[in-house]
């Protein structure tokens, strides 16, 4: 399977906790790449569009109280396995790295 | 909201423009709601500091998404980079300026972004109208060939 975009694995990750409107996945995707990947709403429309084409989330309607401009989105059973091929790609870089005994560099703070 | 967002959501609304059809017409309006959330977060957060960020993000953007989407067409191309370098330029000098070498008042540091703003859409019209004259003169002159 081919490797995810960093935005595009950030999205599915963002939905892997339940289905969310744009904003809401954009300040997830921030919050896991703790803020390392800047994503504004052009990279998250455009990565959103390219995952909807091929078929890894697909829209849902949103809560009925909700704000009715706002769409939803969740991931399909290919976005999940997409999303659970590349965490299992990313483990098995980490066991590799350990086995010769590369560390990350440990933050000054 | 304060009248700096309100503008801020105006002129990215006509930023828009400069994004491929699709991508406009698909999620145009939700584009622009996660660009209101974004700026209302980042006011309640570090003010001018924060919509200066999001302004930062949305520009970098026309380079990275906007830009490849429409490289065909020079009635983009030209005044996004018009646009784009005017920007940059200015805005370092406003933010040498208020860091580096006096203490501005927050209100007048609002109206030096908007000049910066104000001054980089003037250059993006023109350069829009520049590439239009000459586009059309080029038409013209292979007619006459």
């Amino acid at each position: 399977m081919e490797q995810l975009p960093p935005a595009a694995f950030l999205i599915l990750f963002a939905l892997a906790s339940g289905e969310k409107h744009g904003y809401a996945i954009m300040q997830e995707a921030r919050k896991l790449s703790d803020n390392t990947l800047q994503i504004g709403p052009a990279t998250l429309y455009t990565t959103i569009q390219r995952l909807l084409d091929s078929d890894r989330i697909h829209e849902v309607p949103g809560p009925k109280d909700g704000d009715s401009r706002r769409r939803y989105y969740r991931l399909t059973n290919a976005g999940k396995g997409a999303l659970h091929a590349e965490l299992a790609r990313m483990e098995a870089l980490v066991k590799k790295s350990k086995g010769l005994r590369l560390r990350p560099v440990e933050s000054s703070s | 909201m304060r009248e700096v967002l309100a503008r801020s959501i105006r002129i990215y609304e006509q930023l828009l423009l400069l994004y491929p059809e699709e991508l406009r017409r698909d999620f145009g309006e939700e584009m622009v709601l996660a660009f209101a959330d974004d700026l209302q977060q980042a006011w309640g957060d570090a003010r001018m500091a924060g919509v200066a960020q999001i302004w930062w993000y949305a520009l970098r953007e026309l380079i990275t998404v906007a830009l490849p989407g429409q490289r065909s067409s020079p009635y983009v191309l030209s005044p996004a980079l018009a646009f784009l370098t005017t920007a940059m330029s200015e805005s370092a000098i406003v933010w040498i300026g208020t860091h580096q070498i006096a203490h501005v008042p927050e209100a007048q540091v609002a109206a030096m972004w908007i000049s910066v703003l104000l001054a980089s859409s003037m250059n993006a019209f023109v350069a829009f109208v520049v590439t239009c004259f000459y586009s059309r003169s080029s038409i013209n002159v292979l007619r006459l060939e």
